[in-house]
Order: C-alpha cells, then sequence, then structure tokens
C-alpha cells in the first residue's frame, strides 16, 4: 500500500533547522491559504495515482477516497475493527455465502441513491481485466471472477512466441454478487473466509455512481462520492485540491471543518518547512528534523505517535540451496542488532520486531519470533557453527532495492551481521523494477528487503498474502503443508476470534520454517499545528507524510 | 547571410533529428536489457495478470517485439513515435494515463519563469562585477571579485538551495509574515516551497539562487572583453574626441562587450537545465527539469522522450539564436 | 591566435609559452595556496593510511553519530558518521573514489576530445561534418541531465567489488558528456594551426599525416585545452556530489565525498552539522583550488590577458 515510498530521489533534509521557537501571539497569520475561512485544514498530501475506486491502491489515493467515499464499513479508530456505516448488517451463515443489507435513504453527492446496484457497479468494473484495474485482485475470492480474469491461451497459439495472447473477455458481471432487493446484496465466495467483512471498508469495495461511470475522465478528477467531503473544483495531481464538507451528508458524524486543502509534495519533498512556517497542518519530520523538533518541549506536545503496521523483514531465498539449513537462517537474524539499526536510522522511526504479524493488528505481536529475534552476537555464532559454518571466503549478499533509505537500512544490518558472525558481506542495490523481476523470478541469491503494509486489519492478511500460494509464487519459495492446512482451518472457523487464534497457530508454524526474519514494524511520529484539536491518526490507514482523521478533526477557534 | 541560415537550420534539424533517434535507441535499449515498464502500471508489489499487463502493452506501444531483442534499434515505433508527434500527439503517461501535452502546458510555463529570473539574475551580476573588475583592473577589488565569483561557482548550487531552505527560509517567512501578513508579497517572497499560488512571487528566490551557476564564467567574459574593448582603437579615438567617461563605457565599452554575453548565455543555458532539475526537486516546482528527473526514474520512456526533446528543441533553437546575434551584433563577421 | 607568427621553430615557441606562464604563476599567492590544497587533497586520495589508522569499515550501529568531542585526537577524531564508522576514516578513504573519478573522466575526455578534435580539424572536409555533427549533438544534452539518464536507465543491480568497479558507471557517463569542450578547443586550434608556414613545410617535406597532427599540432592545441583541465576536474567533483545526492552516484555502503554529503544533508539538521560541514568545506576548498589554479593557468597561456 505504500507505493509512494518507493520515492527515489533522496533530496532530504538539510541544514540546520531553527527550532520553532514559540510563536508568541499571532494567531492571526496561521490561518491557511488557497480556501478561503480559517475552518479549513491544510493537509500535505504525495502523488495521487487515481481517484475512483478499484483504481488507486497506494496511500494517498485512498486517503481522498476514504473522506470522499463512505464505505459499507469504518474501521474503529482505537480498536481498527470494522464497524458498519453504509451497511445496515454484515451476515453470513457458512462464511461463503454473505448478506448485506444496506442502510436505507443514503444518496451520492449528484443525488443518485446508494443501493446494491451501485456497488455491483463498482466491483464488477474492478474485476473486469480489460479495465486494468490495480486492485482487481481483491475481488479474486469471489465467484465468477475467473471468467472476467482467464488464462492466456495455450502458448503453441500464440502469434509471436514471447506475447502471450488471451481470448477476449466476455463476461463483464461477477456471477457471485445478485442484488436480492435494491438495498440487500448478496455476495457468494469460492471459498470460506471469516475475514471478508473487514476487507469492505476499503477502497476496492466502495459504491460507484451511475454519473461517475459515464464519464470516468470527469469523474477522477472530480469523484461523485457518497461521503462526508465532496468536490467542488476538480482535483489536479500536480497541485493538490480543496474539498468542501458536504452540507446534506446524512452520516451520523458530520466533520467540524469546513473543508481540507490539499497540497501535493511530490518524491524527495518534504512538508516540514511548510509545517514550521504554518502552511501545513499536520506533517512528518524526516528523521533529522524529528531529533531537533523533539528537543522543543513546545512542540512535542503536538506531537501524534503510535505503531504503524507496515513491517519490513529479510526474506531467505529458500529456493536456494545455500539456505536451507534453518539455523543459519536463524543466526543470520539473532546476529542483527536491531536496537542499532535504528539509531543508525534515527529514533523512533521503527521499533524492533519479533513476530510476522506486528502489534498493532488484530491477532498480532504474539513473539512468535521469540529467542531468534533477539540480538544475541554469541548464541548467533553457534548456531553458525550447527549449521556448519560459513563458507569460507564467500560473501554474504543482502539484496536490497534501492528506494529511500533502504541501502541505509541494510547497509546498517550488513554491517551488524558482518561484525556479530566474523563474515564479509556485500550490498546489492537494485532498481525497483529489476527488483521485482528478480523477486518474482527467485533469482536473488541472498537475504533480501521484503516488506508489507496491510490492506485490512486481521493478521491473516501477513500470512495468506506473503507465504501462500504455493513455492513457485511466493517471495521466499515457502510452501508447508501443515500451515497451509491451519490456514485454511482458520478462514473456515465458525467465529472472527476463533479465527484469529487459529491464524496465531499458523504463525507459530512460520518460526519452525523461518522463511524470513522479521525486522521492524514503523511507528508513526506527526507532529501538526496549533489551531488543531482531537488529531486522530487511524492505525492502519494513513499516509506516510502526515495524516489525520478528517471526519474527527476539530480546529480551534 | 541567407544561405548561412538555412544552412545552420539544416544543420539544426539533423542534429534534432540525429538526438532524438539516439534518446529513443537508449530508451529502447534499457527496455531491452532491464525488462518491461509495464509492469510498473501496476505498482509493483504484486504480479499482475499476464491479460491485464498486456493489455497494457498494447495500450502503450511496448508490444513490440522488437523490444525483446537486445540491440534492436525498434525503428518501425520510433517512426510511429515520429509520426504521433508530428501530428501533436504527445501521448500519455505510464503511471495515471496522464496526457503529456497537458503536462507540458503547466511545467513548460514554470521552467521558463525560473529561466527569465535565473537569467537577469546572472546577467545583471556579471555585468557589475566584470565592469568593476575591469575598470580596476589588477587591484585588490578585481582579485576579491575573481576569487568571490570563483568560490560562488565552487559551491555546488544544490548545497545552496538546500541551506537556503532548511536555514534561512522559515525564520525569514515567520519575520515577513509577522510584519506584512501572510498573503502579501513579503509573506511568500521567501517561502521554502513553490506555491502555484503565488507562481511568479515564490519563484523568485529559487531562481536567483539557480542564477548563481556559471556566474565566474560569465564574470570572466565580461571582464575579459571590456579589458579588450578599453583599449582597442575606437575607444581610444572617442576618448581623444573628448567624450564624456560615462558615455564611452555605456556606448562603446559595453554595447561591445554584449558579444561573448551573448554567446556565455547561450552555453549557460545547458548548464541553468541541469540545475533546472535539483532546484525544482528541492523547491518542489512543477516543472520540466523535476519531470524528467522522475521520468527517468520510474522509465516513463514517452515522458523522457518528449521532455528531452523539448530541451533539445530549445537548446539548439537558443545555440541558433546565439549564433544570428552574434553575425548581427559584430558587424565584422560576415558569412557566405 | 597569431596570424603572422614570427618563423620560431615550434618547440622554442612552445616552450617559452610554458615558461613564461610557470613563471607567472609561480609569482601568486593564490596559485601557491591552490596547488597546496590540491596536493594535501591528492597527497590523502594517495596514501589513506598516513592520515587515519581507523579502519573505514568497521562500523557499529548503536555508536552512530558520536559527536567529536576530541576534535582531531582520541579514537574517533572527528566523531562517527551515521553508521557508527570513524568520521575521519571515512572522509579520508572516500577521497581515493572521487579523486580518481574526476582524474579518470579527466583524462578520457581530454584524449577523445584531442584525438577526435585534431582529426576533425586536419581533415576537415566529411570527417569535420561528422564528428562536428556528433559535437552538436552531444551538446544538447547537458552533462548532468545526460549522466541521469544513463545511470538511471541502466541502473539494474549493483554490487562492485573494487574501487573501479565503484566508479566505473559514473566515470562512464560523465567520460561520454564530457569530451565535447576538450574536442572544440582542440578543432580550432588544429584549423588555425594546419595552415602555418611550417605545417605547410612540413608536408612539402613528406611528412606523414600523423607525424604532422603529433609533432606539430598537438602541442598547439595543448595549451588552450590544458587551461580547462583543473576546471573540469573541479567540475566532475561536483556532479559527482549531484549524482550522489540523487542517489545514483557512486553506490553504499562505498564511500565518496558525494556520498558523505549526501548522508551529511540528511543529518545536519538533527544538530549534527559537522557530518555537513567537514565534507563541504573539503569539497568547496578543493574544488575551488582547481578552479582558481584554472583560472590563472588559462591567464598564463592565453597571451592575450597578459
Amino acid at each position: 500500500m505504500r507505493r509512494m515510498r518507493m520515492a527515489v530521489a533522496a533530496l532530504a533534509a538539510a541544514g540546520t533547522v531553527v527550532a520553532t521557537a514559540a510563536c508568541t501571539g499571532d494567531e492571526s497569520d496561521v490561518d491557511g491559504e488557497g480556501g478561503g475561512g480559517d475552518a479549513f485544514i491544510n493537509m500535505q498530501i504525495g502523488e495521487v495515482y487515481s481517484l475512483i475506486p478499484g483504481s488507486s491502491g497506494e496511500s494517498e489515493g485512498y486517503r481522498v477516497m476514504k473522506n470522499v467515499y463512505d464505505g459499507l464499513v469504518y474501521y474503529n479508530i482505537d480498536t481498527g475493527e470494522p464497524e458498519n456505516l453504509v451497511a445496515e448488517s454484515i451476515t453470513s451463515d457458512d462464511n461463503q455465502t454473505w448478506t448485506i443489507k444496506i442502510k436505507d435513504g443514503l444518496t451520492f453527492h449528484n443525488g443518485e441513491p446508494v443501493d446494491a446496484d451501485s456497488f455491483i457497479r463498482s466491483w464488477d468494473r474492478t474485476a473486469y481485466a480489460p479495465n486494468v484495474a490495480r486492485l482487481n485482485y481483491f475481488f479474486a475470492t469471489i465467484e465468477g471472477y475467473a471468467d472476467m480474469n482467464p488464462d492466456p491461451l495455450p502458448a503453441d497459439t500464440w502469434a509471436d512466441p514471447e506475447v502471450p495472447e488471451y481470448d477476449t473477455v466476455e463476461t463483464t458481471h461477477l456471477s457471485g454478487l445478485t442484488a436480492i432487493d435494491p438495498l440487500t446484496l448478496e455476495v457468494k465466495l469460492t471459498a470460506p473466509f471469516i475475514g471478508f467483512p473487514t476487507m469492505l471498508g476499503y477502497e476496492a469495495f466502495y459504491p460507484i455512481a451511475e454519473e461517475c461511470l459515464n464519464d470516468l475522465e470527469a469523474c477522477e478528477a472530480k469523484p461523485i462520492g457518497n461521503g462526508p467531503f465532496m468536490f467542488e473544483e476538480p482535483y489536479n495531481v500536480e497541485s493538490g485540491g480543496t474539498a468542501v464538507t458536504w452540507e446534506d451528508y446524512p452520516g451520523d458524524k458530520k466533520p467540524s471543518i469546513d473543508g481540507v486543502n490539499w497540497k501535493v509534495y511530490l518524491e524527495g519533498q518534504d512538508c516540514w518547512a511548510d509545517f514550521q512556517t504554518g502552511d501545513i497542518d499536520v506533517c512528518r519530520p524526516t528523521a533529522p528534523d524529528y531529533e531537533s523538533a523533539m528537543a522543543d518541549e513546545e512542540l512535542t506536545s503536538r506531537l501524534v505517535q503510535q505503531s504503524d503496521p507496515s513491517i519490513t523483514m529479510l526474506a531467505f531465498p529458500l529456493y536456494d540451496e545455500r539456505y536451507q539449513n534453518v539455523d543459519l537462517r536463524r543466526a543470520i537474524s539473532m546476529a542483527i542488532d536491531r536496537e542499532g539499526v535504528i539509531n543508525v536510522i534515527g529514533p523512533d522511526r521503527f521499533d524492533p520486531l519479533d513476530s510476522w504479524v506486528p502489534e498493532s493488528i488484530l491477532g498480532g505481536g504474539r513473539g512468535a519470533c521469540g529467542e531468534y529475534c533477539t540480538y544475541d552476537p554469541e548464541g548467533a555464532k553457534a548456531l553458525l557453527e550447527a549449521a556448519g559454518g560459513w563458507p569460507e571466503g564467500e560473501k554474504l549478499q543482502i539484496w536490497v532495492n534501492d528506494a529511500n533509505d533502504n541501502t541505509a537500512i541494510f547497509r546498517a544490518i550488513g554491517d551488524s551481521i558482518a561484525e556479530s558472525l566474523g563474515i564479509e558481506y556485500e550490498l546489492v542495490t537494485v532498481a525497483w523494477p529489476d527488483y521485482l523481476d528478480a523477486r518474482d523470478g527467485h533469482a536473488i541469491e541472498g537475504p533480501f528487503r521484503d516488506g508489507w503494509g496491510p490492506d485490512y486489519n486481521l493478521n491473516e492478511n501477513y500470512l495468506e498474502p506473503i507465504y501462500g500460494g504455493g513455492a513457485s509464487v511466493n517471495n521466499t519459495g515457502f510452501e508447508d503443508e501443515a500451515y497451509n492446512a491451519k490456514i485454511a482451518e482458520a478462514g473456515a472457523a465458525a467465529s472472527l476470534d476463533e479465527a484469529i487464534e487459529l491464524y496465531a497457530e499458523a504463525e507459530a508454524l512460520l518460526a519452525e520454517v523461518f522463511p524470513s526474519a522479521p525486522l521492524f514494524a514503523s511507528k508513526i511520529n506527526y507532529f501538526y499545528s496549533e489551531r488543531l484539536d482531537n488529531v486522530l491518526v487511524h492505525p492502519i490507514y494513513n499516509g506516510p507524510g502526515g495524516d489525520c482523521e478528517l471526519r474527527d478533526v476539530t480546529i480551534k477557534s | 547571410m541567407g544561405r548561412y541560415i538555412i544552412r545552420r537550420l539544416l544543420q539544426a534539424l539533423l542534429t534534432l533529428g540525429i538526438v532524438l533517434f539516439l534518446l529513443h535507441y537508449l530508451m529502447a535499449l534499457s527496455v531491452q536489457v532491464r525488462g518491461n515498464p509495464a509492469l510498473l502500471f501496476f505498482g509493483g508489489e504484486r504480479v499482475p495478470d499476464p491479460a491485464m499487463l498486456e493489455q497494457i502493452e498494447r495500450l502503450y506501444g511496448l508490444d513490440s517485439p522488437c523490444y525483446e531483442r537486445t540491440g534492436d534499434p525498434c525503428l518501425v515505433p520510433f517512426v510511429e513515435r515520429l509520426q504521433r508527434l508530428a501530428s501533436g500527439d504527445l501521448g500519455t503517461t505510464l503511471q495515471g494515463n496522464r496526457d503529456v501535452g497537458d503536462l507540458l502546458a503547466v511545467y513548460i510555463p514554470n521552467t521558463l519563469r525560473l529561466f527569465i529570473i535565473s537569467t537577469i539574475t546572472v546577467v545583471t551580476l556579471a555585468m557589475l562585477l566584470g565592469t568593476w573588475a575591469a575598470r580596476r583592473r589588477g587591484s585588490l577589488v578585481d582579485h576579491s571579485v575573481r576569487a568571490t565569483t570563483i568560490l560562488v561557482d565552487s559551491i555546488p548550487v544544490f548545497l545552496i538551495l538546500l541551506s537556503y531552505v532548511y536555514i534561512i527560509s522559515v525564520p525569514l517567512t515567520k519575520w515577513a509574515r509577522g510584519i506584512w501578513g501572510t498573503d502579501s508579497f513579503m509573506g511568500q517572497f521567501f517561502r521554502p516551497s513553490y506555491n502555484p499560488d503565488y507562481p511568479w512571487v515564490t519563484i523568485i528566490m529559487p531562481g536567483i539562487i539557480l542564477g548563481t551557476v556559471g556566474l565566474a564564467t560569465l564574470t570572466r567574459l565580461v571582464r575579459a572583453s571590456q579589458l579588450e574593448n578599453l583599449g582597442a582603437d575606437f575607444v581610444r579615438t572617442a576618448k581623444a574626441k573628448g567624450l564624456k567617461e560615462r558615455r564611452i563605457t555605456m556606448v562603446h565599452v559595453v554595447r561591445n562587450s554584449m558579444i561573448p554575453i551573448v554567446t556565455g548565455v547561450g552555453y549557460l543555458f545547458a548548464f541553468m537545465l541541469s540545475g533546472a532539475v535539483l532546484t525544482e526537486g528541492v523547491m518542489g516546482i512543477p516543472g520540466m527539469g523535476r519531470m524528467i528527473f522522475q521520468a527517468v526514474q520510474r522509465q516513463e520512456i514517452n515522458l523522457v522522450l518528449v521532455g528531452l526533446t523539448v530541451s533539445a528543441v530549445v537548446v539548439v533553437v537558443v545555440s541558433l539564436v546565439v549564433d544570428l546575434l552574434y553575425a548581427v551584433l559584430d558587424p565584422r563577421i560576415r558569412y557566405d | 591566435m597569431t596570424e603572422l607568427t614570427v618563423p620560431v621553430s615550434q618547440t622554442q615557441r612552445q616552450a617559452s609559452l610554458w615558461a613564461d606562464a610557470f613563471h607567472s604563476l609561480r609569482k601568486r599567492p593564490d596559485v601557491i595556496f591552490a596547488v597546496l590544497v590540491m596536493l594535501f587533497v591528492f597527497a590523502m586520495a594517495a596514501f589513506p593510511a598516513l592520515f587515519t589508522d581507523q579502519d573505514p569499515t568497521v562500523c557499529r550501529g548503536r555508536e552512530a553519530r558520536l559527536q567529536p568531542e576530541t576534535w582531531f585526537v582520541g579514537e574517533h577524531p572527528l566523531g562517527t558518521d551515521g553508521f557508527g564508522c570513524d568520521f575521519a576514516a571515512a572522509i579520508v578513504y572516500g577521497t581515493r573514489p572521487t579523486i580518481v573519478l574526476a582524474l579518470t573522466v579527466m583524462v578520457v575526455s581530454v584524449a577523445v576530445g584531442l584525438v577526435l578534435g585534431i582529426t576533425a580539424g586536419y581533415y576537415g572536409r566529411w570527417v569535420d561534418a561528422l564528428i562536428s555533427r556528433a559535437l552538436d549533438v552531444f551538446i544538447v544534452i547537458p552533462m548532468l541531465l545526460g549522466a541521469i539518464l544513463l545511470l538511471s536507465l541502466f541502473r539494474g543491480r549493483s554490487a562492485p567489488d573494487s574501487m573501479l568497479e565503484t566508479i566505473a558507471p559514473p566515470a562512464i557517463a560523465l567520460c561520454l558528456f564530457g569530451w565535447m569542450e576538450f574536442c572544440r578547443y582542440a578543432r580550432a586550434s588544429t584549423i588555425e594551426t594546419k595552415n602555418l608556414d611550417y605545417v605547410m613545410a612540413a608536408k612539402c617535406l613528406g611528412a606523414k599525416d600523423r607525424r604532422i597532427m603529433f609533432r606539430h599540432i598537438l602541442p598547439n592545441a595543448i595549451a588552450p585545452v590544458t587551461a580547462v583541465v583543473p576546471t573540469t576536474i573541479g567540475g566532475v567533483i561536483v556532479t559527482e556530489a549531484a549524482l550522489a545526492v540523487l542517489g545514483i552516484g557512486v553506490q553504499p555502503p562505498a564511500t565518496s565525498w558525494g556520498v558523505l554529503l549526501s548522508d551529511g544533508t540528511e543529518w545536519a539538521g538533527g544538530g549534527y552539522l559537522y557530518l555537513f560541514g567537514i565534507p563541504l568545506v573539503l569539497l568547496i576548498l578543493t574544488v575551488f583550488a582547481f578552479a582558481t589554479f584554472g583560472d590563472a593557468l588559462r591567464d598564463a597561456l592565453d597571451p592575450k590577458l597578459r
């Protein structure tokens, strides 16, 4: 989800930041610009990919859409659990056929009703392969997906042996979706999945108005949503835009602000200087700016600090014969001084991670990795001995994609492994597209960087997508029968609580095979301006550069 | 003169043609060596469905089999691209499917504004300093002007920029806003980042900083050519006629030293284009430099080609104009 | 330059030009200062062990960014860098890649520029037309832009083993876009020289083309080219830093001044000004020294300005 983080140009922060020494009494000049009135909040935003539900799939587009649209459910700000928003109820007897009842009387900004058809319309569009929507894969669990996303024709019928050919896709409707009555939607899945309702708050599952579908280009710039904010002027990917509060918003919780101005910061730019001059209301400082900000006591009273569910791992190429021994993999993990690495890249940006599912996710934080995720150079050496030692004269290759400060992080990890185990390492830095190629083609020849940001709040999302699908498909080449059986068992569990426990058991099975070493869980540090109050940051869905819940935030008069 | 102009025009066209082809070949090679950028369309975290990938490749003209053969110059796509360019269709971007023509309409004016301010800065400073140094040749002034300009030139422009953004601009902005208010000229002038609501005001500071690129070169040019002119016969004649010092400086010395300055500015132009990449990146100005850098990073083939083509056209035209101006300004130069 | 030359023998004329230049340079204090700085930097590049006894590859994350409290003495004379390596060692060992890169680019560019320039100027006609077009084509793409283009397009994977492999990608990219200036100067002075009496005479005596080019034309072309060399070295050092800040130059964990600077800019804000300041001063000083020396050399070699 954090695709924006594959930023390239590291024109990072510089210079001595003169601390924002108390801005004494000139409240008058703190007001924003661009959109009139004091009750507009100025937010930073990255590059938005798309504003049509199902087409964005990155954090920034979702940040706009989650305020312009109302989904079936919304995630509770404290627990992260889904709560009905547009949905009246979501029920199932067997976890496979789900019945969704929609609240009566809801409309889009343009007056169209929000009904079962508006959801079917949207989901069909995303699931239809020729539409190339980024979140297409979200619908793979729904019946009829295969008809809309066919496999290539047999290889010997292709005109060019390199270029796969396909039948034209005739099906334009997901057969698993039925509108039982205007406000009732029935969804048939291909297999039982208890977590289905947790997915429904995500962008892929928003409804689309008919007017929007008729003119996608116009809707891309000026979305027609059903949420509390609406655009009066088109949004511009370069310069941002302004959304105002929808006067007739039928929901229970109307925002207290009048609207929001989004100012765009592209890769390599950062909002901190503008935050200091009062032009931006919420901003995440870079690591050095964070250090100087923390020295300012007044500023620290306006800090939101909480854990973020994105995690970083050092994955092992299980398909490579050199990394077959589990003790070797554990030794490498134990040799990493996670605290030391965090010190290198800046305090409070990460927490050391000792499980495959982070604590902030339902069912996470069980410490499944335990002692193998604790820095212990002696223990690591002993384990390496037990695994038969490290081949003389060979360098440990650590592969990393060269975006952001990945190189810095993995250089520090390499330094740490080298010192603990007394071996040499080399950093193989690879450009993102080439990295993807190598990773998907199992051509990586050493431990490599792997990261994950959740699509929805359930520990399953850290287990099935990363380690499922079979050895040939997932990144590490992991496949374990007991594990797969456990995942299947959990999907068919009778209640969500039961499922979470079963998924946690599956996570414990991962520790036996050790396909990857958990490294860090991310942490959020957002500062907000003195005119804001009730600044809440969503634990799962938030923009990397600084974000808050626009439905909750208030502006001091 | 007419024949000279025609010859130069033809040469310029030929150069442009070769540049276009080389750029195209480079991009094709990169696709052949590194793999298909269409993958990027999907953001890259998951393997896209091959059917969808195929669709995207066709959409962006990446489906030609020549992209599979390393070393193939991909002439067919090249000709197709030229045809599309000639018909005014600049294509769309891979990420976001946005019309490149629309993007240029936003980017080019921003970069132009930046260049206008930088050029004014560098020419004004170089003329002042160069004239001053020439008039006091060999004195302390001469030496310190030379040392200072070289020193300023030695500091990479992006470091000046970063220092400005992170050290000076925030307190200055706060100070200015305390006196004149946020929406005033001064309240925006020192801003650490570009603001599209104030397209001129917020581009002045980055423009001035970018203007320090090549200051030493141009100052030296001004100084040298004025020295030459000060000692020239026509200046001595003017002095002998009893013309006022100021008139001699203005009419005879300064005007005649314009020739190398015109050349110098034309030459600096290419440097400024490089500087624009960094300046626009740091200050968040949506301009050509930033666009080209990001496009290259993302393997946005179409965007890179269009961006560099625009820059190549500009450089070629500027050097053509400089050559012609040269002929106009210096009556001694005759072409046949 | 001098259409009406007194028929002095070629070698004599050259010798006096260089001797005069040397004499005038020796007397200028700014040149002496520049030469001292250059010698210091070259010494660091050649014999890093003389300047530090620390191993730049020993880095402990927990010791990252220790301020240089003892200054020039103690275990970490200049503190530690962002990775917990000794900062003094990082700077000293980072000098070699920087300088080697700059010299490589310079040597290759000068060689290519001279060969192409003299060939074009000497043979004229279609050879000249061809080389002049190539010149035009490469001048259209500015050096930094060209380097960005090449380095990003063919980034792929990198895991350099030796220093040469480390600097190879930026060196190749910068060479490709660095030879034009030398070529232009060489071509211009070749055209000027080839019609001079003594060259004509040599031709009439049946000297081979190659001999004429090397013995008679090259010495003349060298002077204007030499004057640009120091400035070019400074320019390459700056460009390397820019590429490093953009993240496409020398790739970490290898170090160069540019890499140190780009790490330093990041941390300067948090109160670690020394991480930025020390490499910055070193870089500016070096570039300034090369530029000053080049400026003086240009004046010394250009008789018109004396």
